[in-house]
């Protein structure tokens, strides 16, 4: 995976276009939501909540594409599907979301307002 | 009034929230009143009289559909122009929100310096239509 799939900076910069100025106040609320989401979807795993592992997943997955998020947009877009219909076989999609969610945190902080 | 000022949103997602609200505020020069639950904008709607609601989808505490109903079940909230904003992009979906009286659908990703321009032209047509 390329430094791009985890976080596209440029592409998310770009995309601001006049509001540039306010990246660092939104990759600030992106990474608490984010946060938000990772213990929501640890506990609802511990709990076997599909249902709500469904509703993080589709949040996940919209705000991870709005921040230029590639990888894990997909990976919430694969976990959001796989909870569709209320089962999921294994921890394997929640474990990989969470691995590249810390890589995108990582490589967003120093942006961070 | 003719031009459009006011719009009420509604998001529980933090960062999509502030993205929408700086836009519309920075760039369209809106009027934005921004709810984090359905419940909440509800008992705020008919003081605010909006002309424009904005919803996102798929929320916790009660769905942008679900809000949608409730507003057009209130004569005083029928008549305003409702767009959802959501990350549900395929084309039946987008169907499925606009059969529900919705006036426009916003996909996610959305082009922030785009969507003032995208909510002005939906409510303008929402307007031209009566």
């Amino acid at each position: 995976m390329t430094e791009a799939d985890v976080w596209n900076r440029d592409a998310f910069m770009q995309g601001l276009g006049g509001m540039q100025p306010y990246a660092g106040s939104l990759i600030s609320a992106y990474i608490g939501s984010t946060e938000s989401h990772l213990s929501g979807i640890a506990e609802a795993w511990q709990q076997q909540d599909m249902q709500r592992l469904h509703r993080i997943a589709h949040a996940l997955k919209g705000s991870s594409s709005q921040m230029g998020c590639v990888g894990l947009a997909a990976l919430a877009a694969d976990l959001e599907s796989m909870t569709q219909n209320g089962h999921l076989p294994s921890s394997g999609p929640v474990e990989a979301l969470q691995q590249q969610a810390v890589l995108v945190l990582d490589a967003m902080r120093p942006f961070s307002a | 009034m003719n031009t459009l000022e006011h719009i009420l949103y509604v998001e529980d997602e933090a960062s999509i929230q502030r993205l929408v609200q700086l836009s519309l505020e920075k760039i369209g020069g809106y009027r934005v009143s921004v709810f984090s639950s359905g419940t909440e904008a509800l008992n705020a709607v008919a003081a605010l009289q909006p002309q424009l609601i904005m919803l996102d989808v798929m929320m916790p505490d009660m769905d942008g559909p679900s809000i949608l109903q409730k507003l057009r079940a209130r004569p005083e909230t029928r008549g305003i122009p409702v767009v959802f904003i959501t990350a549900k992009a395929r084309r039946e979906e987008i169907d499925a929100f606009l059969a529900l009286g919705a006036q426009g659908v916003v996909t996610k990703p959305f082009d922030p310096m785009q969507l003032p321009h995208q909510l002005k032209d939906i409510w303008n047509q929402a307007v031209q239509a009566g």
